[in-house]
Parts: C-alpha cells; sequence; structure tokens
C-alpha cells in the first residue's frame, strides 16, 4: 500500500490533485453539497416553470408569485419561511430566486472568462505596444470601483437581465485579463509555441490552439472564485433595484423589500440574505479548495 | 581523555508529514573534541542538515526529536534544556551558518540592525557599543568600509558578502561550536574558496570547535580533520580525513569518490548506480544496499552494525 | 528622492486619468435617449429643450465638446449637475468628508480587527483559534454587505437598541456620537475587507514564517517575539497593504448600497441619486472623483511599499 503512495504521490495529474484536496477537505465538501443543491434547485425551477406551469412547486410548498391575504407571516407549519408583503410563500421565492442567480452568474462569469482571456492572450502573446494599450484599458476598469462602474452601466443602458450579466461580466473581466496574461507571458517562451511559430503557423492559431489551452486552468480557478463575487455584486444591483427587475424573482430584490419591512417582518430579509450568504460562501470554500490543488507551492510545504 | 565538547546520541528525528513518516536522521552518534572540526557528509536529503538543526533544537513540527536522543554538550543535555535557556544557547554558544546566503538575511532591515540585534540579545552591550563591534566583527570577515556597509542592506551585498555577514554574526559571540550547513553551496568556485579559508582562519583564532556540513567530499578535505558519512538518516561511515578520503571502507563513500571529477583518484568518473531512496519508504536492512554492488541477501535484511575497525575508524557494513 | 520617485508614479498614473476621464464622456454619449429631455420630461417645449442644449453644449459636434469637456476638467470645472442645479465639483467636495470618514472608519475597523487576528491564526495554525478565525474571515468575504446592515440593523439598532440606525453627524461636531452613528456603517462595509485581511495576513504570515531568514533568526537565538513582530511582521505586511490597496475601491463602491441604507448624505448616496435622476454631469464627475481617490490610494500603496521594503528603487 505505501508502494503504492509514494508512486501517486510524485505522479498525479491534475484530476488527481482536486480529489485529494476535496477528500482531506471537509468545508470544501459542503461548499461542493450546497452548489449540487444550488443548481439543482436552478434545474428543477427551470423544468417547473418551462413545462409545468408552476405546478410541481405549488403542489409541493406553495406559488411562488400567487398573492394571498396572509400578509408578513412568521415562519409556520404552512410556511416555513413565512410570507412576504403580498403573502406569497417565501420559501418558494427563494427556490424560484435560485434559478436567476445561477443563470446571471453564471452567465455573467461566462462573459468575464471569454473576454478576460481573450484580452489577457492577446496581451501576453503579443506585448510591446499592443500589451501596453489593452492592459491600460484594463486598469481604467479596474480603478473605478466595480460596484459603481456595474450600476453605471445599468443606469445609463437599462435595467435588464442582459445589461446586468454585462456589467458584471465587465467588472469581474480584469482579474481574468491579469491573470491569463502573466500565465501566457510564460508559456510563450516555452517549446512548443516556439516550435509552432517555427513552423510559421498563423499567430491566431498558436493562441487558439496553444497558448489558451496552457493557461485556461488558471483561468479556471479564478472562474471558481468569481461566482461567488458576481452574485454577490448581482444581488447589489438589484437590491438598489437597478438590476433584474419584478416580477422575475431574486434575492437581491427580496432582500431589498424586506429591508423596508424589517421592523415588521424581519424573514422577510433574512432567508434571501442567507441564501445569497451561503452560495457565495459554498464557491469561495470551492474555490480556494481548487486553487490550493493547483498551487505546487502548498504541495511541496512540509519538506522544505 | 576528557569529555567530549559535544556528543550526540541515538539521535532520532522524524517528520510525521501527510504522506508518511519521514525518518530524517535515525540513530546517529559522535563525539566532537573542543577546538576539532568534523565534517558531515552526504548527499541532499541524507540528514545532515537536520543532525545539525537538532543539535540546535530547531525542529518544529511536524518534525520531532524522538525521545531517546540525547545532545551532550559541556556536559549538559540540551534535549533538556527550556526552550529559554536553549534560545541564549543558539547563537550564543552554538551558532549556525546557513547554506543559503541570500535568503538567510532577512531583506527589510540593515545589516547593522540585523548584526546588533544578535550582539545586544546575547551581551550586555549599550546600541554604540554593539555597533562598534559589528564594525569590529565585519572587518574581520574580510568586508571593507564596514562603518558605511554597516547601513546597507542585504540586496546591495553579493552572494559571498551576505555569507561573511551571516558568519559575523555567527561568531559574535565567540561560540564554542560553529555548524555550517553547506556554507559555499550557493556560491561560485572562487567565492567558495574564499569562505572556506575565512572559516578556516576563524576557527583557528578563536579556537572554536565546527561541524562542517556538506555534500562535496572536495572541500571537505580542506578543512575539518574527521569525517562522518550519512545516508538515509544513518551514519555509514566514519574517520579521519585524510585515510577516509585515500581508503574508503563503504561501498557508497567509495561511490562518492568515483562520481566526483575534482578529487584525484584512479579511474573514470562513475556516478553511483540508481537514486536516493524514497524518503518515506526507505529500504530495509542496509539502506545503500539497493544501490551496491556487494549487496547480499543479508544486507536487504539487517542493518549492519557499526563496527570499529581501528582507531578513530567505523563503518557499517557487512564486507567488514 | 522619495518625492521623485512620488512624482514619477503620478506620471504612470495620469494616462490612467485620462482613460477614466475619456471613458466616462464616452459611456454617457453612448447612452440611449438625450439627457435634457430626460430630465425635462416630455412635456417641456422645443424651445426651452434647444436652450438647454445650447446651453450645456449638447448641439456641439462630439469632438469640440470632448475638447470643451477636457478643457474644463483641466482648470477643475466639473460642469454644472442637473438635478441639483449647483457645480459639480462643489457638491463632491461639501459631501467628501461625510465619505471619507465613513470609509477610513471602516478601513480602521477592518485593519485593527484582521491584521492582529490574522497573525494569531498564523501562529496557532490548526487549532481551534485558527479554525475560528478562519471561518470569521469566510463569513466576511462572503456575506453581502447590504445584508450585514440588515442584520446589524435589526439586531444591534432595533432590538437591543444600543447603536444609531441611520443619519451622520458629522464628526468635528461632536465626535463621539459620530462614531456612534458610523460604527454600524463602518462595520457593514467593511466586512469583506475585513475578511481578505485576515487571510492574507495568515497566509503570508505563514509564508514568512517559512523563509530561511525566519530560521536563521531563530538560530541566531533572537527572542520569539522578536522574530515575529519584527522580522517577520514587516516582511509579511507587504501583500497585506497590497491586497488593502485594492479593496480600497471595494470600499468606495460599497459605500453607494450602505449610504442609502444608513442614510448617511455622502458621495455614495449623491451616486445613486444622480444615477435615478440621469444627472449627467454629475455622473461624470462622481466617476472621476472615485477614479482619482483610487489611484491616491495606488500612489499610498506604493509609497508605504517603498518604506517597509528597501529592495524597491525609486527609480
Amino acid at each position: 500500500m505505501s508502494e503504492k503512495m509514494s508512486v501517486t504521490m510524485f505522479k498525479k495529474p491534475w484530476v488527481k490533485d482536486i480529489s485529494i484536496e476535496f477528500r482531506s477537505n471537509i468545508p470544501a465538501l459542503f461548499g461542493l453539497f450546497l452548489i449540487f443543491l444550488l443548481f439543482f434547485s436552478a434545474i428543477f425551477v427551470t423544468i417547473d416553470s418551462t413545462f409545468f406551469d408552476r405546478k410541481i412547486i405549488s403542489t409541493l410548498i406553495a406559488d411562488p408569485l400567487e398573492m394571498t391575504p396572509d400578509t408578513y407571516q412568521p415562519p409556520s407549519k404552512d410556511h416555513w419561511f413565512g410570507t412576504d408583503e403580498f403573502g406569497r410563500d417565501i420559501l418558494a421565492r427563494v427556490i424560484y430566486g435560485s434559478q436567476t442567480a445561477v443563470i446571471v452568474g453564471i452567465s455573467s462569469v461566462g462573459f468575464s472568462f471569454v473576454f478576460g482571456v481573450l484580452i489577457g492572450a492577446i496581451a501576453g502573446f503579443y506585448g510591446g505596444k499592443v500589451d501596453h494599450v489593452l492592459m491600460r484599458m484594463v486598469e481604467v476598469l479596474y480603478s473605478i470601483p466595480a460596484l459603481a462602474f456595474a450600476l453605471f452601466i445599468v443606469a445609463i443602458f437599462g435595467a435588464n437581465i442582459q445589461n446586468v450579466v454585462i456589467a458584471v461580466g465587465i467588472i469581474n473581466m480584469p482579474k481574468f485579463a491579469r491573470v491569463i496574461r502573466s500565465e501566457v507571458l510564460s508559456i510563450k517562451e516555452r517549446e512548443f509555441v516556439m516550435a509552432a511559430r517555427a513552423l510559421g503557423l498563423k499567430n491566431s492559431r498558436i493562441i487558439m490552439d496553444h497558448v489558451i489551452p496552457n493557461a485556461i486552468t488558471s483561468a479556471l480557478v479564478v472562474a471558481t472564485l468569481s461566482i461567488g463575487t458576481a452574485i454577490l455584486d448581482v444581488a447589489a444591483l438589484s437590491f438598489l433595484g437597478f438590476g433584474v427587475q419584478p416580477p422575475t424573482i431574486s434575492w437581491g430584490l427580496m432582500l431589498s423589500s424586506g429591508r423596508e419591512a424589517l421592523f415588521i417582518d424581519p424573514y422577510l430579509a433574512f432567508f434571501p440574505g442567507l441564501a445569497i450568504f451561503l452560495t457565495a460562501m459554498s464557491f469561495n470554500l470551492v474555490g480556494d479548495a481548487v486553487r490550493d490543488a493547483f498551487d505546487p507551492k502548498l504541495k511541496t510545504r512540509w519538506n522544505r | 581523555m576528557t569529555d567530549p565538547l559535544l556528543s550526540v546520541e541515538n539521535l532520532r528525528t522524524y517528520f510525521y508529514t501527510p504522506y508518511g513518516v519521514v525518518k530524517a536522521v535515525n540513530g546517529v552518534n559522535f563525539e566532537l573534541e573542543s577546538g576539532k572540526a568534523l565534517g558531515i557528509i552526504g548527499e541532499s536529503g541524507s540528514g545532515k542538515t537536520v543532525t545539525g538543526l537538532s543539535i540546535m533544537r530547531l525542529i518544529f513540527p511536524p518534525g520531532k526529536i524522538l525521545k531517546g536522543s540525547r545532545i551532550m554538550f559541556q556536559g549538559e543535555d540540551l534535549l533538556l534544556k527550556p526552550e529559554n535557556e536553549m534560545r541564549s544557547v543558539r547563537g550564543n554558544r552554538i551558532s549556525m551558518v546557513f547554506q543559503d546566503p541570500m535568503t538567510s538575511l532577512n531583506p527589510v532591515f540593515t545589516i547593522g540592525e540585523q548584526l546588533t540585534r544578535v550582539i545586544q540579545t546575547h551581551q550586555d552591550l549599550t546600541k554604540k557599543e554593539a555597533i562598534e563591534k559589528a564594525i569590529t566583527l565585519l572587518k574581520e570577515v574580510g568586508i571593507s568600509d564596514p562603518e558605511k556597509r554597516i547601513k546597507n542592506y542585504p540586496h546591495q551585498f553579493s552572494g559571498g558578502m551576505r555569507q561573511r555577514v551571516l558568519i559575523a554574526m555567527a561568531i559574535s559571540c565567540h561560540p564554542n561550536l560553529i555548524i555550517a550547513d553547506e556554507p559555499t553551496t550557493a556560491l561560485d568556485v572562487t567565492t567558495q574558496a574564499k569562505i572556506i579559508e575565512l572559516l578556516k582562519d576563524l576557527q583557528r583564532k578563536i579556537g572554536t570547535s565546527l561541524i562542517f556540513i556538506t555534500h562535496d567530499l572536495a572541500l571537505i578535505s580542506e578543512i575539518v580533520s574527521e569525517v562522518i558519512v550519512m545516508y538515509c538518516g544513518m551514519i555509514l561511515e566514519r574517520g579521519e580525513v585524510d585515510e577516509l578520503l585515500s581508503e574508503p571502507l563503504h561501498p557508497y563513500t567509495e561511490g562518492l569518490l568515483h562520481s566526483l571529477p575534482d578529487v584525484n583518484i584512479k579511474g573514470d568518473l562513475q556516478p553511483i548506480e540508481g537514486t536516493i531512496p524514497s524518503p518515506i519508504n526507505p529500504p530495509s536492512g542496509c539502506k545503500f544496499h539497493p544501490r551496491c554492488k556487494h549487496a547480499t541477501v543479508e544486507c536487504r535484511e539487517d542493518v549492519p552494525e557499526f563496527k570499529k575497525i581501528r582507531s578513530d575508524r567505523y563503518v557499517s557494513c557487512i564486507l567488514y | 528622492m522619495r518625492t521623485e520617485y512620488i512624482i514619477n508614479r503620478l506620471i504612470q498614473v495620469l494616462p490612467v486619468m485620462l482613460g477614466i476621464i475619456t471613458l466616462a464622456f464616452v459611456m454617457l454619449r453612448l447612452a440611449p435617449g438625450d439627457p435634457i429631455t430626460i430630465y425635462m420630461g416630455v412635456r417641456a417645449s422645443e424651445e426651452d429643450l434647444q436652450y438647454l442644449r445650447h446651453l450645456y453644449g449638447f448641439d456641439k459636434p462630439i469632438y469640440l465638446q470632448y475638447i470643451d469637456y477636457l478643457k474644463r476638467i483641466a482648470v477643475g470645472d466639473f460642469g454644472t449637475s442637473i438635478s441639483y442645479q449647483k457645480p459639480v465639483f462643489d457638491i463632491i467636495l461639501k459631501r467628501l468628508p461625510v465619505t471619507l470618514s465613513l470609509v477610513l472608519y471602516s478601513l480602521g475597523f477592518s485593519v485593527i480587527v484582521a491584521i492582529p487576528a490574522g497573525i494569531y491564526s498564523a501562529l496557532h495554525k490548526n487549532r481551534i483559534s485558527d479554525h475560528i478565525v478562519r471561518f470569521i474571515s469566510l463569513i466576511g468575504v462572503s456575506i453581502p454587505r447590504f445584508f450585514t446592515a440588515i442584520l446589524l440593523i435589526y439586531m444591534l439598532g432595533y432590538y437591543l437598541e444600543i447603536l444609531p440606525i441611520s443619519g451622520y453627524v458629522p464628526l468635528r461636531e461632536d465626535f463621539v456620537k459620530g462614531s456612534m452613528h458610523l460604527i454600524l456603517p463602518a462595520v457593514s462595509l467593511g466586512g469583506a475587507l475585513m475578511g481578505y485581511t485576515m487571510r492574507v495576513m495568515r497566509s503570508s504570515m505563514l509564508e514568512v514564517l517559512g523563509e530561511n531568514y525566519i530560521k536563521a533568526a531563530r538560530a541566531f537565538g533572537l527572542q520569539e517575539k522578536v522574530v515575529v513582530w519584527r522580522y517577520a511582521l514587516r516582511n509579511a505586511l507587504l501583500p497585506v497593504i497590497t491586497i488593502i490597496g485594492l479593496q480600497f475601491s471595494t470600499l468606495l463602491g460599497g459605500s453607494i448600497i450602505i449610504e442609502e441604507i444608513f442614510g448617511i448624505e455622502g458621495i455614495g448616496r449623491l451616486t445613486y441619486r444622480a444615477l435615478l435622476a440621469r444627472d449627467y454631469p454629475l455622473i461624470q464627475g462622481v466617476v472621476i472623483y472615485y477614479s482619482f481617490l483610487f489611484l491616491l490610494s495606488v500612489i499610498i500603496v506604493d509609497v508605504l511599499y517603498a518604506i517597509i521594503d528597501p529592495r524597491i528603487k525609486y527609480e
């Protein structure tokens, strides 16, 4: 057994690194569990609302859109999380809000990922003036507070889901661009890129086929860590009324109306807030674990 | 015979890592007499550095010095000392010079600040006296213009100069023992020779004992009188330096000599076959047997006895 | 030599500043609709609209507008706010102390809590106290500011009634009362910064404690408190300063939401109003103010860095 251990200890692919990291990291496993729960809930909501017209959730819990005279109910047997200002069931609404969180969170990080990786790769690969101009532009983006910038975009171009995705996508982009750029700077000196250049391949070809695939793991780490931040940003926009608009159900909006009724019914704010917090926390936990799994310094620390 | 200055008895230092237990030092015994210089030689991972750190008691978790080990220094067991007493031994009665001068000085303080801090920790001197002492020490280790250099930061010094500063720190309290852990490995060849020269001079001048840890056989003959050879945390051979180099007993020592280009030995350059064993799963029996051409079944089963061949000559091998 | 270094950094920062000023201009020109129409509403007469467009220079060709805009900014004229009918510069300046005191309180709170906690955690690695500190820092970075604010308002302000839950009292007028008013907003705003600072402090302390010069310092018999608090801390602080500098802009952004929740009339709330009213000159002014403060923080971080780390050359 110990023979086998010494072999795997020195030669293991990154998939194994991650699985080893997660096996010994109980908080990260907990985060992973919460993320599964979130995705499961988002998928359930999508199916329920597209094909069943909210029948499933209405049977199981309550219709998240149906207004009742029972307003501002505290948690009870009928309404586990209570009801809101229109008598709607908060639990059902928190579940329905997961869909918005997942869609907006993932797509805005997807936006940052695609554009950040492209900009970073081009800047790093071409260097010189191109690098200088692109990185100054990234710096400009970086120097306006993220939330303020997202607010400007949404306020000016209109508050709808696409603009929220783009705004949050733009403010998280610099992280990707920077990480990829520094990664590419070292990759482009490696033999296979040299060889591809010597063979006379087109630059665009080299970037897409050789440079980006090799730099992508670090961008994935940034992506996992960014989903949590993105969900927080989206919630903040919605909270200020510049995000997703009703009747779309979002945690930020729920929290915002919960704030207005805080002294009447604190649960109205508490549960959506908790949902945002737990989501951000689970992505942070998993993101940290993924980063540690990829960090070569951590692995060798014990024998230094 | 008088009591030796230092006597290490059955020293065992293990590291409890997530991958298994690393027996970095596993039953090491040796003595060192006052004023003498001892060399410890071995490849990286042989446990020579950990031996040095164990004497200083600078082993931190997951590392541990096992019960039953004894480090007698000037008649007291260092392993039984409380930490605060041990601290007044470090840098004062026993000093250490480290392998990598580039990273062994704190980058954010001037060398003067660092040197005077060591001096004032162990000696009751005023700031001014400490600075004067620091300047004298720097002069002693061959740093020109010490009055000015004392205000410089480590990054303004070359590797060789930094090692000189570290040596100045090590001798600042006239220690009875200096442990030099590969002090020249990180330096270029000409600087190496100068540092060795300096250590030799200083050792003679202040009469301190020296443990010189290295993997470089060529260096060792210049500075020490006696050598122990370590492999996988154990001592394989011990002897007077010229004798050990001209007539190695253990196949491993022989192998080491053959793999050196700059030692005058007959025959071609032959590296030792095989690789250093995994620290977590060392071989059974004689740790060297997988790489040894004389290996027998017996070697695989039992650790050979550490035998006295003649006066001051010991070896752990079934051939003798 | 140090002043030269600072001036140099200022010059390096200028192109970014120009970029931001340009971005603010371009973004507002790209916006759909005409600010004057939006502001006056549909009932305004065409003549009035024409007059106002002319007054605010919206009838000139775009490049001329841009040049005018740059010229005016160069002399500190940020235009006149449409909704307040006052110079933008004056409005911002008047509210600056409010936001600055909020931001500095929350910076102070997070740093004072996070740095000792991070060090403690590093020195007690893998013990229960370490786990507690790491858990708190995880909460800090994961919890939305507005949720912290709401929880604090409910528990400390409403339920226990120990702290005021809204409003602002200038610190110059009444320091104690002003500080009381700032506690809840500052804590809500600084939670994330506290969390990030804690984890960076912890990991950088652990990293530095493994360095050779720390081993060497111990081998020279230095007192453990000297080793930790002088030799290690000074080196370990460098990454912490970086993260605080980067997070400074997050504090400014977060002040929008926090000032709104706590009813503090600072620049954050002003930003929110300007956005709701589409007050373009004011929005521009606020963008420039934000980036100016951010770049200032970058320079402060660089100077701090240069003070702590002698290896940084004053080129």
